[in-house]
């Protein structure tokens, strides 16, 4: 479901094989990074208990008239006793609440095992980047900081967080940097989502392949990867720009700061205990957008309760968030990568539900210093963020 | 490598997860024998109820 436009970047991608890190042959595959230890062994058993978790979904959700018809038989009564037995004694009731519980949970396994194999599959070999980083002997020259003209307070601190982190390299790093990462920064990014948008368009495939055009999942990982395509060709573009000398200062800056981006900040979210804690906001995130693009698709769904079930994805989402903080003890979270696209914002201020939204406002006000380690580690990270999601709310 | 352990991280909280779908499995079985037992008494009044009948009681 690739557009013209991917597929020309994705050819301008494979032409420059030599500075992508890591080859493209390697990506098309979805061999990108070292396997994982254990996790072949595993995947057996995960498909044999995937099965016992879909036959169970699917007899909690068995019809309750069918049940009753059952039942019926069974007691040698007519049907009609055992429905206004079964109306009067809150079955219906019941069983509509377990059937809803056990269809967020088991929506919930199925995002998990998707961004488990995606895991997997867009792991960094971090021997190979060091390796890359540490080629190359050209001199660089520093960059011209009067030509650094901040305009806004937001590209102010962006400026700094770049400098700071420039400062870190030492003046050999500083030349290798230049040499191997002329453009390799929005090379890097491209790169990055190109894998994405492949591994989730890949998943969407393979839901799509099982049950149809109508499998909520596959449409929305669908949506999900068109998200990484945009991202792909804004960075394609930037590096376009970069390689004509038509690119602007902050083009420039943007190329180190997606160097650092990526193989410093993305590098250690992807291999770092910070990792669920960014990743999983952010397809809340990405879901709201990619969500609401899929169902609309299903005429069936469009006037019934989707924003009911939305709210409820919201939810989920924030709970599997907060239990992927506790369980990792959480003690660092990156406030210099935050999730902070347009498309973001958009799908953000779009579809953020009120409640969560009255949640959000009241956790950015609190004081957290007496809280769990995951609740400052949030408010640390993402306290400024929500504020600024905030403000952007209220505009709508 | 970090990467793995995150990975055990999903594991576990894939298993929370299932468990949830396999409590609510023995939940759904309990209501449907609660639901089996109130059946059952509704049919045994029944069967009584006609044995009277029947008997002209």
């Amino acid at each position: 479901m690739e557009s013209n436009a991917t597929q020309e970047n994705n050819s301008a991608l494979e032409q420059e094989e030599e500075v992508i890190i890591p080859n493209t042959s390697e990506l098309e595959l979805g061999l990108m990074g070292a396997p994982i230890e254990g996790f072949v062994e595993n995947e057996n058993k995960e498909k044999e208990e995937n099965q016992e978790i879909r036959n169970l979904v699917s007899d909690i959700n068995v019809d309750p008239e069918i049940i009753l018809a059952q039942l019926a038989q069974e007691f040698g009564m007519p049907l009609e006793t055992a429905i206004a037995t079964a109306t009067k004694n809150g079955f219906y009731e019941k069983i509509g609440d377990l059937q809803e519980a056990t269809n967020t949970s088991a929506k919930t396994i199925e995002v998990i095992s998707a961004l488990t194999s995606n895991l997997v599959s867009a792991g960094i070999d971090t021997d190979r980047v060091k390796k890359v980083e540490n080629v190359g002997e050209q001199e660089i020259s520093d960059l011209d900081k009067s030509e650094l003209m901040p305009q806004s307070a937001e590209e102010r601190a962006q400026n700094k967080d770049i400098e700071s982190e420039l400062a870190n390299y030492s003046p050999e790093q500083k030349k290798t940097i230049e040499f191997n990462f002329r453009s390799a920064g929005y090379q890097l990014e491209a790169q990055k989502n190109k894998t994405l948008s492949k591994v989730y368009h890949f998943a969407a495939g393979k839901f799509i392949e099982k049950k149809g055009n109508e499998s909520t999942m596959g449409r929305f990982l669908d949506a999900y990867g068109g998200v990484f395509d945009e991202n792909m060709n804004t960075a394609l573009k930037n590096k376009k720009d970069l390689d004509e000398g038509k690119a602007t200062v902050w083009q420039k800056l943007g190329n180190i700061g997606a160097i650092s981006g990526n193989t410093l900040k993305y590098g250690r979210m992807v291999l770092g205990p910070a990792r669920w804690a960014m990743m999983l906001p952010m397809l809340a995130n990405h879901g709201f957008r990619a969500g609401k693009e899929a169902r609309f698709e299903n005429e069936e769904l469009k006037n019934e309760t989707r924003e009911e079930e939305m709210e409820k994805a919201a939810e989920e989402a924030w709970s599997v968030y907060e239990t992927a903080m506790q369980n990792k003890g959480m003690e660092v979270a990156d406030e210099n990568n935050p999730v902070t696209t347009d498309d973001l914002e958009k799908a953000y201020a779009e579809h953020i539900p009120t409640n969560l939204k009255d949640r959000l406002s009241k956790f950015a006000e609190a004081d957290h210093e007496g809280d769990g380690i995951a609740s400052r580690v949030i408010q640390k990270g993402y306290g400024w963020w929500i504020n600024k999601k905030l403000k952007s709310l209220k505009k709508h | 490598m970090d990467i793995k352990s995150d990975i055990e991280s999903l594991k576990k909280l894939r298993e929370l997860k299932i468990n949830e779908v396999k409590e609510l499995y023995q939940k759904k079985q309990f209501i449907l024998y609660e639901l089996q037992q109130i059946l059952a008494t509704k049919q045994s009044i029944g069967s009584e109820t006609d044995l009277k009948n029947a008997h002209g009681v």
